[in-house]
C-alpha cells in the first residue's frame, strides 16, 4: 500500500510544520520580538516619565491651595489673589492633563467625582456653604455630595465675585482645599503600584495579565478623554445634545474663564501619552512609537490631526462661554476636529494595535 | 429516494450519540452557569434601555423582573436533564426553544456558536434514548453533516483576499500576543499570520473529511484539539473551542465509547436492540428542508453587492467565523424640519457598551437604531425628524472610512432584506 495514496496530506502538513518551525526559531532565539521590547519600553516610559510625574505634580500643586487661600483670606490684594489664582489654575490644568490617563487609582478610589464634578451646581454649593459649621471640618466636607466639593466648587466660591472677596466662604474654601489635597495625595500614593503594574504587565500576578491588556487600558483612557472633550465639554454647552441655543452655564470652569486653557490641557495630556514626555515624534516612546513602528502613514495623520485640532481650539476667541454665541462656528469646528482625532484613535489606532475597546468582556464568535 | 431512506435508516451503534449528547449537555450547563456568573444576564437582557431584536422578530422582548434569571435557570436544568435523562427528546426540545428564544432577543449578542448550539440541540432531540444500543444512521449523520457544514462554510468564507493575501484579521490580532507564553515571539512575526491564515483555511475546508477517514482521523482530531485550544487561548471566544472539540468526536466510529470502555476495562455490552424504525417520508422531507436551509443561508450574501464583512448583509447565520476585525463609531444628527432644530445623538447614551460596539459596525443595526431615535423624538413631541448617521468603520486593517451615506435620512429608509443602497462602498 502506498502511504502517499492513502494519506495525501502528509507532505502538506509536514511542509506546514517545517515552515512554522523555521519561522519560529529566529524569533525564539532572539528571546522576544523588537516590537515586544518597544511595547514594554512604552509602558515603562509612560508610567515613570508621564503618569507618575503628572500625578505627583497635581498633588504638589493641590498642597499649595491652602496656604495661598489662607493668605488671600487674610489679606485680599492683587498679590495674594494672584497666588491663589495660580494655585487653583495649575492644579485644575494638571488635572485636565491627567484626564488623558484616567486609569488605576483615580478610578479605583472613585476620586473623579469628588474632585471634579461639573457643570457646577451653584445652588448645591450655596446650600452647603449656608449649612456649614464654624469652623468647617473635614467630616462635614466628607459628608457632602460630590457636587458641593472638589475643584469646581472651589472655583465657584473663589471666582464668583472677584471684587468683593469671599463673603464668609473662607472656612469652607480652606476645608475644600484640604479635602482636595488629601484626595490627590491618596491618588499619588497609589500610583507607584499602578506604575509597577504597567511595567510588570504580562508577568504572573500582575494587574495586567498581558502587555496588550496594559496597552488597551492606556488607549481606552485616551479615547475616553477625547470623548469627554467632544461630548461633555463642547457638544453640551453648544446645545448640540438638546437642539437648544448654546448654554454658557454648561461650560467647564466658566467662573475662572479657564475653559479653553483646560481643553488645551486635555490635548496636552493626549500628546504626552502619544508622544511621550519630551512631546517629540521619534523621541521618548509614547503610544505613537508603536503606531509609527507599524504604520508610519497613520502616525503622520495623527500628528497632523493633533495640530489641526489644536489650531482649531486656538481659533476660538476666549472665553469659551462667550464664544459659544459670538463665534459658534469656531467652537463647532474645534469640536469636529477633536472628534476626528478621536476617530483616528478609536478606530485606526485601536485596530492597528489590536486593542480591545473597553466596552465589553463578552465572548466573540 | 427509497434507497436513501433505507441507507439513512440503517442501524448504527448509538454509543457515540449517547456520549456526545452527555458531553454537549454538560458543556451547555457550564456555559449557562458561566454566562450567569459573569453577570451577562443583566448586562445583555436586563440592563439595556432598549433592545435590538432580529429582523422580523421585533415582537420578542426579554421577560420583565426576574424572568430572565428564571429562563436561564430553566436552561441550566434543561441542560442537566439532557445529560442524564433516558430520552433526550423533551430536554433537548426545551433547551433548544429556551436557548433560541434567548439568542433571538438581542441581535447585538449574536454569536456564531450560539447559533450552532441551537442547531445541535434541535438535532439532538432526535437522538436515541439511553437504553437503546442502536440508532438509525440519520441521527448520527445529521449531526456530522451539521458540524461539517460549519467547518466547510467557515473555510469557504476564508477564501478571500483579506484572509489569504493580507492575512487579516489574524495579522492584527496576533501582533497583540507577542507576550504569549513560548509562542509569543513566533506569533508576532508577520509571516506567522500568513502561515496561520492559510493553515486555518486548509484546516476548516478539510477537517470534517479528515475526521471521517480512519487513517487521518487521529491526526485530524489532534489538529482539531490543538487548533481550538490555541484559538481559545488567544481569543475571547468563550465555549466555542470546547463545543467544536466535543463535536469532532461525532466523526469517530459510532462505537468509540464502547471501545474506550473496553480499553479501560469497563464492561461494554454489544449492541443488541431491535432494529430502529425506518425514517418516515415526512422525516426525510424535514431533514431535506433543514439542510437545504443550512446550505442556502451561508451563501445568501452573494446576492448582495459589496464585501459581506463590510456591509454585513447576509453575514449572520453563515459561519463567517473570526473573519472580521471591525471597530466603529457612530453619531446621529437629528433634524426637526418644523422647528429647524438640530440635535447630536451619541448612541452610547442609550445603549450598553456591548450594544454600542456592535451597532457602530453593522449597517442594519445603525438603521434599526435610527428608527428608534426617530420614534423617541416623536414620543417627545417632535414627529417627522430626519435622522442622519455619521458612521465610520475601520475594517481588517484598512483606514477608517464612512460606512453610511451621511446625506440619507435613515428615518425614511425601510428595514427590509433588500440591498441597502445607503451603505457606502468599502474603501
Amino acid at each position: 500500500m502506498n502511504p502517499h495514496r492513502t494519506w495525501p496530506f502528509r507532505p502538506v502538513l509536514g511542509a506546514l510544520f517545517l515552515g512554522t518551525l523555521a519561522a519560529a526559531l529566529p524569533g525564539v532565539a532572539c528571546g522576544g520580538s523588537d516590537e515586544e521590547a518597544l511595547r514594554r519600553d512604552v509602558l515603562a516610559h509612560l508610567a515613570d516619565e508621564v503618569f507618575v510625574p503628572t500625578i505627583n505634580d497635581i498633588r504638589d500643586h493641590a498642597v499649595a491651595l491652602r496656604p495661598t487661600l489662607s493668605a488671600v483670606c487674610a489679606t485680599f490684594n492683587d498679590s495674594s489673589r494672584a497666588d491663589a489664582d495660580a494655585a487653583w489654575r495649575h492644579t485644575h490644568q494638571l488635572w485636565n492633563v491627567a484626564a488623558a490617563f484616567t486609569i488605576g487609582p483615580v478610578v479605583e478610589q472613585m476620586q473623579a467625582g469628588p474632585l471634579d464634578f461639573w457643570p457646577v451646581r451653584t445652588d448645591t454649593i450655596d446650600e452647603a456653604l449656608a449649612a456649614a459649621p464654624d469652623p468647617v471640618d473635614a467630616a462635614y466636607i466628607a459628608g457632602l455630595g460630590t457636587s458641593a466639593k472638589g475643584l469646581p466648587a472651589l472655583e465657584y466660591l473663589y471666582y464668583r465675585d472677584p471684587v468683593a472677596g469671599f463673603d464668609g466662604a473662607c472656612g469652607y474654601m480652606l476645608a475644600l482645599a484640604d479635602d482636595i489635597a488629601a484626595r490627590t495625595a491618596d491618588i499619588a500614593a497609589a500610583w507607584p503600584d499602578q506604575a509597577a503594574a504597567f511595567k510588570t504587565a504580562g508577568e504572573p500576578g500582575s494587574k495586567y495579565p498581558t502587555v496588550q491588556a496594559a496597552i488597551d487600558a492606556i488607549v481606552n483612557a485616551s479615547i475616553e478623554n477625547l470623548y469627554v472633550m467632544v461630548k461633555g465639554k463642547l457638544d453640551r454647552p453648544l446645545g448640540n445634545l438638546t437642539g437648544s441655543p448654546p448654554d454658557p452655564t454648561l461650560v467647564e470652569s466658566r467662573f475662572s474663564a479657564n475653559s479653553l486653557t483646560e481643553l488645551g490641557c486635555n490635548l496636552d495630556g493626549f500628546a504626552l501619552v502619544y508622544l511621550g514626555a519630551d512631546l517629540r515624534s521619534g523621541g521618548a516612546p509614547g503610544l505613537g512609537a508603536l503606531v509609527a513602528d507599524r504604520d508610519p502613514d497613520l502616525d503622520a495623520r495623527i500628528l497632523a490631526q493633533m495640530d489641526v485640532a489644536r489650531i482649531a481650539l486656538g481659533n476660538i476667541p476666549p472665553p469659551l462661554a462667550d464664544a459659544l454665541t459670538a463665534d459658534r462656528s469656531a467652537v463647532q469646528t474645534a469640536r469636529d476636529e477633536i472628534d476626528a482625532l478621536r476617530r483616528l484613535i478609536k478606530l485606526d489606532v485601536a485596530q492597528l494595535l489590536g486593542v480591545t475597546l473597553s466596552l465589553s468582556d463578552n465572548d466573540g464568535d | 429516494m427509497t434507497d436513501l431512506r433505507a441507507w439513512l435508516s440503517r442501524p448504527v451503534d448509538a454509543a457515540s450519540l449517547h456520549a456526545f449528547r452527555r458531553l454537549f449537555a454538560l458543556l451547555m450547563f457550564i456555559s449557562v452557569i458561566r454566562f450567569a456568573a459573569r453577570g451577562w444576564i443583566a448586562a445583555v437582557y436586563i440592563d439595556p434601555q432598549i433592545h435590538l431584536p432580529f429582523w422580523g422578530l421585533e415582537f420578542l422582548r426579554p421577560w420583565p423582573g426576574p424572568g430572565m434569571y428564571l429562563e436561564f435557570a430553566a436552561l441550566a436544568l434543561a441542560a442537566l436533564a439532557l445529560a442524564v435523562a433516558r430520552s433526550p427528546r423533551a430536554p433537548a426540545l426545551v433547551f433548544f426553544l429556551l436557548f433560541t428564544h434567548v439568542e433571538l432577543l438581542e441581535q447585538t449578542a449574536y454569536l456564531n456558536h450560539y447559533y450552532l448550539v441551537s442547531l445541535l440541540a434541535l438535532l439532538l432531540a432526535f437522538a436515541p434514548a439511553s437504553d437503546r444500543t442502536l440508532a438509525p444512521r440519520w441521527t448520527l449523520w445529521s449531526l456530522r453533516l451539521q458540524v461539517g457544514l460549519v467547518y466547510v462554510f467557515a473555510g469557504l468564507a476564508k477564501l478571500r483576499g483579506d484572509w489569504l493575501i493580507d492575512a487579516q484579521p489574524l495579522r492584527t490580532w496576533l501582533a497583540g500576543h507577542a507576550d504569549f507564553p513560548i509562542l509569543g515571539p513566533l506569533l508576532a512575526r508577520p509571516e506567522a499570520a500568513h502561515v496561520m491564515s492559510w493553515a486555518g483555511a486548509a484546516f476548516d475546508l478539510t477537517a470534517p473529511f479528515l475526521l471521517l477517514h480512519p487513517r487521518t482521523r487521529p491526526f485530524a482530531f489532534l489538529a482539531v484539539v490543538a487548533f481550538h485550544a490555541l484559538t481559545g487561548l488567544l481569543f475571547p471566544i468563550g465555549m466555542f473551542p470546547w463545543i467544536m472539540a466535543c463535536s469532532a468526536l461525532l466523526f469517530f466510529p459510532p462505537s468509540w465509547p464502547r471501545q474506550l470502555a473496553r480499553l479501560l476495562g469497563v464492561p461494554a455490552p454489544v449492541p443488541s436492540d431491535s432494529l430502529p424504525p425506518r425514517l418516515p417520508r415526512l422525516g426525510l422531507a424535514a431533514l431535506a428542508v433543514h439542510f437545504a436551509v443550512q446550505l442556502t443561508l451561508p451563501l445568501r450574501h452573494h446576492i448582495y453587492p459589496g464585501d459581506v464583512g463590510w456591509t454585513e448583509e447576509g453575514f449572520r447565520y453563515a459561519w463567517h467565523v473570526m473573519l472580521v476585525e471591525k471597530t466603529g463609531m457612530v453619531t446621529f444628527r437629528v433634524h426637526d424640519p418644523a422647528s429647524g432644530r438640530t440635535f447630536v445623538v451619541h448612541p452610547e447614551d442609550a445603549l450598553t457598551p456591548q450594544q454600542a460596539k456592535q451597532v457602530a459596525i453593522a449597517p442594519d443595526l445603525i438603521l434599526q437604531l435610527a428608527h428608534h431615535v426617530a420614534r423617541d423624538f416623536a414620543a417627545r413631541g417632535l414627529p417627522g425628524v430626519a435622522v442622519h448617521a455619521d458612521a465610520f468603520v475601520a475594517y481588517n486593517g484598512r483606514p477608517s472610512a464612512r460606512l453610511v451615506d451621511p446625506d440619507v435620512d435613515l428615518a425614511r429608509e425601510r428595514d427590509t432584506l433588500a440591498p441597502r443602497r445607503w451603505i457606502l462602498p468599502m474603501p
